[in-house]
């Protein structure tokens, strides 16, 4: 088991930027999830952890250990790589001893612990068999017993699923999860969908441009988002944006926007007065309601029927797409016009210069 | 199990100098394995190329005993008002354009039809492949007697159908176009192969599109065979190109240059001035405005060319 | 892919491409199995009125006596032959061998590693595969002089393999970028550079190691212009340079048809089995 804290770390290949200052601690026993776009410096971030990519400055801590300078099996960590990357020449066996061969242990001890890794996810029957004979499945859980047998203090998996049908992810997804659990393993799980970060995540590193946008729990990241990229980047269907200016009125917050007057309570109605905000609201939180100036005007992209529930996508006045999710026997034309209404408690405000939120607490305390 | 924490851990991370001892860092492994092959390569062309430069800077003379005199520029000067050289220079140009365009035509031909070719004839691919195993000097021998009036296949067919007369392709006018086919006999297969390689990862759906869209066969080939085949047909045009300009062992054995000098290549003018004249500095010099003549072809290639595709 | 149908096109087109294949080697290797009067009859044969193995046997050194009772003395030149054969087959193998014994790690660090003037380095080696033979004749001559290696195997070895290396290294670089990162996985497991080389990435590179060791067999086999300077007529004559004695000095066509056909055969054998893996080398 590891604790493992990144104190500002850089990465610069060439001129360009990977990884920025990056400051991050990932505590022993929890599934830490890197999530961001491609080309954000997560896998660049992960291979540093590993050891496969030197650090240009700043260090990495194991339980407090310098390890910054240690190669890759000094560190005792264990990696899955992309689509599962497995020796193509070599049979799942020996793939899974290829993790041992350097470790020094007794061949008979080798052989009990490939067996019960083998055990533990359900490969013994697979052992024979070349790379190239197995389904992605089931490469994935060779890959995964090659990391387990090593018994390490710290998984590291570069986006393992990504190359599996979406069905097989989600059995995937929940055998790792179960599997961490079981050995209590701290894991450091890379990924670009948001969903397979939600999901399997006991906390989330959302990065952008080499830099961490924000860490926290699953639900932190989508309640509290602490930026605009966060906050359009997590949750299914997206958050939505409205642009427009808050006012003060005899002491009460309003959000305007053309026509549009809506008060501000909960949290938001403590937003000091600006000319430019960002109102963000999760589409589970507007509501379909009559026109007047508390309803914001909204013309029917596409309706998209989910069964439980359906979204209507729709384009706001100056084009913004805004979606709402409603009642699955919803019906509209395209085209068609529609008021919305939201509930600005669970609104978020953003300042579109710094993308950050506007805080509450900030406001003048007169 | 190891423990991650050993003691020098900690100087280790000072000094970066003593990490992964016992191990070659990526600059050592590539020294390593890089070096002497490089200095292999340097020695054995850097020099050849070296003593080449200087010998252009002289004249060679072999009678009345080996002298080198000085003459700095003057044999490239005189290259440039050679009228055997422009001729060979013309001729080269002839044969390369005619070379690469019918080793592509040919090549993208055999690949089609190659292509198209059921399971069970597929052992007909490997077949095709032939030619490319043949050495240009055996091509040059092979397109020889192909060729000649007296031996070849054209007088032999116009006999066999009754004509009385000799059918010779080695002549003035046609010699630099015969052997052009016959280059291209030599390097087609390869082009085939790589455009077949090509063509059966361009996905079958895409023909079913291109028949929804009622496509000739024509446009079909124009718009959906073709454009994932460009950047082959743009890597081959640079090695062909090449290769025809440098050729001088098939020209060699196919026609010596001939018949009177209809094939004098810039590689055989070269040959003749080196190796029958003995005119050494002059060859030499010659030998400078052969290699950047295939330079230019290839960055005029690519700069026209090369670089939309590699863009893409 | 089109419908796999065999239409009369489809027939017709296959019978042009194997015509276009096989007519300019099967006109001149019929001459291996013609008399001379034969040969030099005009206007020419289509076919060898009467297939006869003698300039096989001639170019070995045996006389061949025909069905009606002429003798074909064996060739003058046949020791040349023979010594050709032996003197090709050593060239080829030493020189594939060495190729890809340097060539492999060449590519695969040019390939798969970043080190300093990488782009410089890479780009003068395959520089060389545009230098023209008959440009760097005359100073190897010189240099062979000096150095006493005119007429030796040693020598064509040598020049032979500033072909090959090039060639074999610009294939070979695209084929190991090509493969995935297992190195990668290498390090993680803790092996040491030299072990992932060695032990994981060549065996795994063995068809590429295959389709590169084929080319440079065809270049030091088929080389011609290095070996008909430098070792003709010596005891380190090869094939190509034997054979053109049957060309220029003594015209005899039908042992000239017969060497040819024996100096093709090696690399069709190998063309016909390996041209499924030639196109896997990727590296255009």
């Amino acid at each position: 088991m590891a604790k493992i804290e990144l104190n500002n770390v850089v990465k610069t290949f060439g001129t360009q930027h990977a990884v920025k200052n990056l400051d991050m601690t990932i505590e022993d026993g929890e599934l830490l999830v890197l999530l961001g776009p491609s080309g954000c410096g997560k896998s660049t971030t992960m291979n540093m952890i590993a050891g496969l990519t030197d650090v240009t400055s700043g260090h990495i801590l194991f339980d407090g250990h310098d390890v910054t300078t240690l190669p890759p099996h000094a560190r005792n960590i264990a990696m899955v790589f992309q689509s599962s990357l497995l020796y193509p020449h070599l049979s799942a066996r020996r793939n899974i001893y290829m993790s041992l061969k350097r470790s020094g242990l007794s061949r008979s001890d080798i052989e009990a612990r490939i067996a019960k890794a083998a055990e533990t996810v359900n490969v013994a029957h697979l052992l024979d068999k070349m790379p190239n004979q197995l389904s992605g499945g089931e490469r994935q859980r060779v890959a995964t017993a090659k990391a387990i047998v090593r018994e390490p203090d710290c998984f590291l998996l570069d986006e393992p699923l990504s190359a599996l049908d979406a069905a097989l992810r989600l059995t995937l997804r929940a055998e790792l999860v179960n599997l961490q659990k079981r050995i209590e393993t701290t894991m450091v799980f890379v990924t670009h969908d948001q969903v397979e970060a939600m999901t399997m995540g006991d906390r989330i590193g959302v990065m952008r441009d080499g830099g961490l946008e924000q860490i926290g729990t699953p639900t932190e990241i989508y309640n509290r988002p602490e930026t605009l990229f966060v906050a359009g980047f997590v949750g299914t269907p997206p958050m939505n944006f409205l642009k427009g200016a808050v006012i003060d009125e005899a002491g009460k917050r309003l959000f305007v926007r053309g026509a549009l007057r809506l008060p501000l309570t909960g949290e938001s109605a403590g937003t000091p007065p600006a000319d430019q905000v960002i109102l963000a609201v999760r589409p589970h939180r507007m509501t379909l309601t009559e026109p007047g100036e508390q309803a914001l005007p909204l013309k029917v992209y596409a309706i998209e029927h989910l069964g439980n529930e359906t979204i209507v996508v729709c384009d706001s006045d100056d084009h913004d797409r805004i979606r709402i999710v409603v009642g699955s026997e919803f019906a509209a034309s395209v085209g068609s016009t529609l008021y919305a209404g939201l509930d600005t408690s669970h609104a978020l405000m953003f300042d579109p210069a710094t993308e950050r939120p506007i805080r509450a607490g900030k406001r003048e305390v007169a | 199990m190891a423990r991650l924490a050993s003691p020098d851990t900690e100087t280790a991370a000072k000094t970066p100098a003593t990490r992964r001892r016992g191990e070659l860092s990526n600059l050592q492994f590539a020294l390593v394995v890089t070096v002497p092959v490089l200095v292999f390569l340097v020695l054995v062309i850097a020099y050849p190329l070296g003593y080449a430069l200087n010998l252009s800077f002289h004249d060679i003379r072999f009678f009345g005993g080996y002298s080198a005199t000085w003459v700095g520029l003057e044999n490239y000067a005189d290259v440039l008002s050679d009228e055997r050289f422009w001729n060979g220079f013309l001729l080269t140009v002839r044969f390369t354009v005619e070379t690469v365009l019918l080793t592509l035509g040919i090549g993208m031909a055999l690949a089609l039809v190659v292509r198209d070719l059921p399971p069970r004839w597929r052992w007909l691919r490997a077949l095709i492949i032939l030619p490319w195993a043949v050495s240009p000097y055996g091509a040059g021998i092979f397109f020889a007697y192909l060729g000649r009036g007296q031996t070849g296949v054209g007088t032999a067919l116009a006999n066999a159908l009754g004509f009385d007369t000799s059918i010779n392709f080695i002549t003035q006018d046609l010699v630099v176009e015969f052997l052009a086919l016959g280059a291209a006999w030599n390097m087609a297969p390869l082009v085939a192969f790589f455009l077949l390689a090509n063509m059966l990862t361009t996905p079958p759906r895409l023909y079913d599109l291109a028949k929804l869209d009622r496509m000739s066969r024509f446009e079909t080939f124009l718009y959906v065979t073709l454009p994932p085949l460009r950047f082959t047909l743009f890597v081959f045009t640079c090695i062909i190109t090449v290769l025809s300009i440098k050729t001088f062992d098939y020209i060699f054995t196919a026609t010596q240059g001939g018949p009177g000098s209809a094939s004098s290549v810039l590689t055989y003018v070269l040959y003749r001035t080196s190796f029958q004249n003995l005119d050494l500095g002059y060859g030499a010099a010659m030998s400078f405005y052969l290699l950047a003549l295939i330079l230019i072809s290839t960055g005029i290639i690519f700069f026209t060319w090369g670089r939309r595709e590699a863009r893409r | 892919m089109t419908r796999s149908r065999i239409t009369i096109w489809l027939v017709l087109a296959i019978a042009v491409a194997l015509i276009w294949t096989f007519l300019p080697m099967y006109w001149t290797v019929k001459f291996a199995f013609m008399t001379k009067p034969e040969i030099s009859r005009f206007p020419p044969l289509l076919f060898p009125p009467d297939p006869n193995l003698a300039s096989f046997f001639n170019i070995f050194g045996s006389d061949y006596t025909l069905a009606d009772g002429t003798v074909v003395p064996a060739s003058g030149q046949a020791r040349q032959i023979i010594l050709g054969l032996r003197n090709s087959l050593i060239v080829s193998v030493v020189v594939t061998a060495v190729t890809i014994f340097v060539v492999t790690p060449l590519s695969y660090v040019f390939a798969r590693m970043e080190f300093p003037a990488k782009g410089k380095l890479l780009a003068a080696v395959l520089l060389s595969v545009s230098l023209p033979p008959v440009s760097t004749l005359i100073p190897f001559y010189v240099l062979y002089v000096q150095l006493d290696l005119v007429g030796t195997l040693f020598g064509l070895i040598i020049i032979t393999l500033t072909i090959t290396i090039p060639i074999v290294a610009w294939v070979m670089i695209g084929f190991f970028r090509n493969m995935p990162p297992i190195e990668q996985l290498g390090r993680i497991d803790g092996f040491s550079r030299l072990y992932i080389f060695t032990r994981i990435m060549v065996p795994m590179a063995r068809s590429g190691i295959m389709v590169a060791s084929v080319i440079a067999f065809l270049f030091a086999w088929n080389e011609y212009v290095y070996a008909q300077v430098l070792v003709t007529g010596s005891t380190a004559v090869t094939l190509p340079a034997a054979m053109s004695g049957f060309l220029f000095q003594a015209p005899e066509p039908g042992h000239l048809a017969a060497s040819i056909f024996l100096s093709v055969l090696p690399p069709f054998v190998i063309a016909f089995f390996l041209q499924k893996h030639i196109a896997e080398m990727n590296f255009v």
